[in-house]
């Protein structure tokens, strides 16, 4: 009962420090945005990234007491859905490395990076959406 | 596979979200545990037995071509 206890209040320490963090992020963003003359692209994911671990944070303290956000089903799940979106990506990059090869498009390497990171985030989601429908893999 | 955990759930008065909370997981787990189309780790078993107060064989059976098939 105690150790349950201390994992409930390592969750709650957990969310408030990403609440935090996803604070300061935020901030290091609109200030690069802001003062900074880098490149657009620089703030623009620092504020992203902050508002996304603000989110969560609030969302998962707010959810504190009702069921676990995961379980043994949602970490197989999550597993699978991690693999298939590797499996996906090494397609993916073997198309486009054909696709530069044959001088058909030719991508910069900040194109590829924002490609290759947003088709695995999106990848890998739409799989575990998929595979949460199913039931079991 | 299937379950008695519907049935077993209505006996003891239990929701499916009671059983969850009990039991350590989402209640969609449950959820498909009852149609019978996710297959828990004996562990998740092992507790909905002891919850339920009945034997994992009575809770959990599965068809001779699906134990073939395993």
């Amino acid at each position: 009962m105690k150790k349950t206890k201390d994992n409930k209040e390592k969750k709650i320490l957990y969310y408030k420090r990403l609440i935090i963090i996803g604070v300061i992020i935020l901030l290091i963003g609109l200030i690069l945005q802001a003062f900074f003359n880098l490149h657009s692209s620089i703030g623009s994911i620092f504020t992203s990234m902050g508002v996304t671990m603000l989110v969560i944070g609030i969302i998962r303290l707010i959810r504190k007491n009702q069921f676990p956000e995961k379980d043994e089903r949602t970490r197989k799940i999550g597993s699978y859905a991690l693999s298939y979106s590797w499996l996906f990506t090494l397609v993916f990059l073997t198309i486009i490395f054909w696709l530069d090869y044959l001088e058909l498009v030719v991508f910069s390497t900040s194109a590829l990076f924002s490609l290759i990171f947003f088709g695995m985030i999106i990848s890998a989601n739409i799989f575990r959406y998929f595979l949460e429908k199913k039931g079991d893999i | 596979m299937k379950t008695k955990i519907k049935e077993l759930r209505a006996r003891y008065n239990l929701t499916q979200e009671d059983l969850a909370k009990k039991a350590g997981v989402r209640r969609e787990t449950i959820l498909f545990l009852e149609k019978g189309k996710y297959n828990p780790s004996l562990k998740l078993a092992i507790k909905i037995s002891l919850i339920l107060k009945t034997p994992i064989e009575e809770i959990f059976s599965f068809s001779n071509k699906e134990l073939e098939d395993m």
